[in-house]
């Protein structure tokens, strides 16, 4: 059964933000309260599917939503530098993780996306609005099998 | 624009969503599996989509 609850939070979250600092010189820290009321809130939207067991791409649509929603990501007071689009890039890059996985059920095993189109989404992801499911249905769409 | 009337409201309720979106075929999403995907997906969030977002309004450094 795909549940949410098998991931352990903290883990998945620690690659992401050790790259970030690194690559943009920053320091990071995550609030674990809020990424167990992360967990509640994807499971609880998840279940408008009524679906058993949702596939990769509706769940990385939905973590990915409530992530950026919640913004569990911040910046230590002593970090010289910000990405104010911290959350929002680890949203995304979760989500694509997922994914990037599942090739033989509604997802490539492997896909590149354009930088621009990437940092535009990010972009999108801060400043415009976004709903759970339109986020799943546009990973189903990066991620989906190519029709001939 | 179309008016819709009626007495009754619409019984949301009773759709079969299932029978709409396709259905996982049993895969878990586990911590080790998202792991592999970070991993997998490092370089599309490094390189020039990083120098992008660093000449973007999205990042501020302390110029002092």
């Amino acid at each position: 059964m795909s549940t949410l609850r098998n991931v352990d939070w903290q883990r998945v979250l620690h690659p992401v933000c050790d790259a970030i600092e690194a690559v943009y010189g920053v320091e990071l820290e995550v609030d674990t309260d809020e990424l167990a009321e992360l967990e509640r809130f994807a499971d609880e939207s998840l279940r408008s599917y009524r679906l058993t067991n949702p596939n990769a791409a509706k769940v990385a649509g939905h973590l990915c939503f409530w992530l950026r929603r919640l913004k569990p990501i911040r910046h230590a007071a002593t970090s010289n530098a910000k990405l104010l689009a911290v959350n929002e890039v680890a949203a995304l890059w979760l989500g694509l993780a997922i994914c990037d996985q599942y090739f033989d059920n509604a997802s490539a095993q492997s896909f590149k996306i354009d930088p621009r189109i990437l940092k535009d989404w990010v972009a999108s992801l801060r400043y415009n609005s976004h709903s759970p499911h339109a986020l799943a249905i546009a990973f189903e769409i990066l991620t989906g099998r190519k029709v001939e | 624009m179309t008016k819709f009337v009626g007495l009754k409201k619409p019984d949301y309720g009773s759709r079969q969503t299932d029978r709409v979106f396709e259905d996982n075929s049993g895969h878990d999403i586990t911590t080790d599996g998202i792991l592999t995907g970070i991993a997998r997906t490092k370089d599309a969030f490094s390189g020039t989509f990083a120098d992008m977002m660093k000449a973007s309004g999205m990042f501020v450094r302390d110029t002092e």
